[in-house]
């Protein structure tokens, strides 16, 4: 589709290690549209957190993309240059941890306007100073931000200190400093899993809103199905580095046709009719099973998916679907 | 009703409110204040709560690593209040706890055969050939095989640890084991194996478990009944099925409907705010300052269990009064 914003084709992405060669990503492919927000669903190890922050520019230590490519606005972000330019003003991020992600010993407000400081607003002049002006501008933008994630008398929460607040406001603090860039895109890495169900709540619905009212696109990674019901519009779900099944969230949860995704979905203590798990173990990423990487755990599993990788390939109900077997199926 | 196999009357532990010459005072926190809590043999009780709500001190407390404050602890009929940590580490020792990360339990350097005869050893079990057998035991009744003992601890998945600190807490015979948020951090299709394992442990061993959790889902699975913990009271208790599907509580239905499901929820305002501090608890009932049904006599009164149903009891006399019939 052409009006997606940011989009990741075939990507295949491998890291040099002290242990060999780690095929992390293997062909992942999806893409975004603006005001959406995409659930981004896999098991540790699945390679989510490098997918994210290869979007961001930012992939880890020896890592060689092999083939594909990462794209926001038609632009390249493997190119290192113009992922920096973007980052942080065009594609926000909240981290994970909201205990983790501020410095204890300055004052909120000084922290979120110093990644303004070097991201920048839209509308600043570019290549000026930074002047006591521009400041005020950044500080007036944050306010305005911290009002709409409902912080209480924003203009007084700048001045105080991280732990003078509770970890869902930390929360609400980082969300409006993602934000007050006015970015388009918005990668948020399990933002709430750090936080109480009653808090989560909250957050979740907060964002939800926010997506729609700064017509944001958001990829939401998580690995709780429960919070992709809430939030998320589509989902696209991963197995050791490989994009498995990707649809409408309900699709997804409600009838989901990748053999993987329906035993996970197995899993989930609302769904399971006797409580079983998947058996064996993720193959390792040094050593992965040619063809289809989830073969060895399938019980569909025939010699064909055990010598080529399936594509991904749509289907007459709009979702794309890596299994050869579901192909007869559909 | 047969003989609890735990009871606690009235627990209470409290930290700090004393000062010491040139200090300032440390404030008072009341982090479980007046448990009433009754474990029947072979049942498993869960324990919910948001974080900060006490329910890692009540397990603390019970395993005497801290001395309550109040109150009095019974096990299997014996009183086991009143004591120090090691006298009270001894006689408790049928109350063993499975520790919530068990990466962080289990030594790096140490491999997980050296780590698991330590557990015996220190449990007075001086017989070698006993604590291999015992080892042998138990790393199969988790799941595992004897080459595990020459492992270390990073060799382990997430899924594989936790069945290590299964392994360690069992081999000592325990009859009460508490378990502190078992399945957090462990993906679904881990979870779902590692609480298959804990409940065929439980038949096979006679196990009775009290089961820490903030997974709303997992509890529903797991549990027969449940008590729900908000800073440090219990504010209902009942049949896991009662409270799930008729909760009385505002605290319970609020958090009920917080926990993300698999259906979208629309309906439905979250609740407000943040949980209060422990140190800076309100008066009266805790919950009111957040409750939609808080009426006078909820700021002056901390309200205690009473009788809803037949095992099912709650502390909310407004919730009392509508779901009774006058």
């Amino acid at each position: 589709m052409s009006d997606a914003i940011l989009s990741v084709r075939d990507l295949k992405l491998s890291v040099k290690g002290d242990a060999g060669l780690a095929q992390i990503l293997d062909h992942v492919d999806f893409s975004i549209h603006p005001g959406e927000v995409l659930g981004l669903v896999g098991e540790s190890g699945c390679g989510k957190s490098t997918l994210i922050r290869s979007i961001m520019g930012l992939p880890p230590k020896g890592a060689r993309i092999e083939s594909g490519s990462v794209t926001f606005k038609g632009q390249s972000l493997m190119d290192p240059k113009i992922a920096q330019g973007l980052r942080g003003r065009e594609i926000g991020f909240i981290p994970q941890d909201p205990f983790q992600a501020f410095n204890p010993v300055f004052t909120v407000g000084d922290q979120i306007l110093e990644i303004l400081r070097w991201s920048g607003l839209p509308d600043d002049p570019k290549g000026g100073r930074y002047t006591k002006e521009l400041r005020a501008k950044h500080r007036a933008r944050l306010i305005e931000v911290l009002h709409a994630v409902q912080i209480p008398d924003p203009e007084e929460a700048l001045t105080r200190f991280p732990h003078q607040f509770s970890g869902g406001q930390r929360q609400r603090i980082l969300i409006a400093g993602a934000l007050a860039s006015r970015p388009s895109v918005i990668l948020a890495d399990e933002p709430t899993t750090a936080l109480d169900v009653t808090t989560q709540m909250q957050i979740l619905r907060l964002l939800r809103e926010l997506a729609k009212d700064f017509n944001v696109a958001m990829l939401f990674v998580t690995h709780d199905f429960g919070v992709v019901a809430q939030i998320c519009d589509r989902v696209t779900v991963m197995y050791a580095g490989q994009t498995v099944e990707t649809g409408t969230t309900r699709q997804i949860i409600d009838a989901p046709r990748h053999p993987y995704t329906g035993m996970l979905m197995a899993c989930h203590p609302e769904r399971a009719t006797e409580i079983t798990g998947i058996p064996g173990q993720v193959s390792s990423p040094l050593t992965p099973p040619p063809g289809c990487r989830f073969a060895p755990r399938c019980p569909r599993a025939t010699e064909a998916c055990t010598t080529a990788r399936p594509g991904l390939d749509r289907r007459a109900d709009g979702r794309r679907i890596a299994c050869i077997h579901e192909k007869e199926v559909a | 009703m047969t003989r609890p196999l735990l009871e606690t009357v009235d627990l209470k532990k409290h930290y700090g409110g004393t000062r010491k010459l040139l200090q300032r005072p440390k404030p008072l926190v009341k982090a479980v204040d007046g448990i009433d809590l009754q474990l029947a043999p072979g049942e498993v009780l869960g324990l919910v709560g948001e974080s900060g709500c006490g329910k890692s001190t009540l397990a603390r407390t019970l395993l005497g690593l801290e001395r309550e404050t109040e109150g009095t602890i019974t096990f299997d009929g014996q009183d086991v209040g009143g004591r120090g940590a090691s006298a009270a580490r001894e006689i408790r020792s049928d109350i063993q706890y499975v520790h919530q990360d068990p990466g962080a339990a289990l030594d790096p350097w140490w491999r997980i055969g050296d780590t698991l005869h330590e557990t015996l050893k220190i449990h007075g079990v001086t017989d070698k050939a006993e604590r291999d057998a015992r080892i042998e035991e138990m790393l199969l009744a988790v799941g595992l095989n004897d080459s595990f003992r020459r492992r270390y601890p990073h060799e382990l998945s997430g899924g594989q640890q936790r069945r290590v600190g299964l392994a360690r807490t069992l081999s000592l015979r325990p009859r009460l084991v508490i378990l502190d948020e078992p399945t957090s951090g462990l993906d679904l299709s881990v979870q779902a194996t590692v609480l298959k394992l804990m409940l065929e442990l439980r038949a096979q061993y006679d196990l009775t478990y009290l089961f820490i959790s903030h997974d709303l889902s997992v509890v529903e699975r797991l549990c027969d009944r449940v008590a729900i913990m908000y800073l440090g009271r219990i504010v209902e208790i009942g049949a896991a099925e009662q409270v799930f599907s008729k909760p009385a509580h505002p605290y319970t239905q609020a958090l009920l409907a917080s926990a993300p499901t698999l259906e979208r929820q629309e309906a439905g305002k979250p609740i407000e705010g943040d949980p209060p501090s422990p140190t800076n608890r309100p008066e009266g009932c805790p919950f009111h300052p957040r409750c939609p049904m808080a009426e006078a006599a909820c700021r002056q009164v901390v309200p205690d269990l009473a009788d809803l149903a037949a095992a099912h009891r709650v502390a909310c006399p407004p919730a009392l009064r509508t779901l009774t019939p006058q």
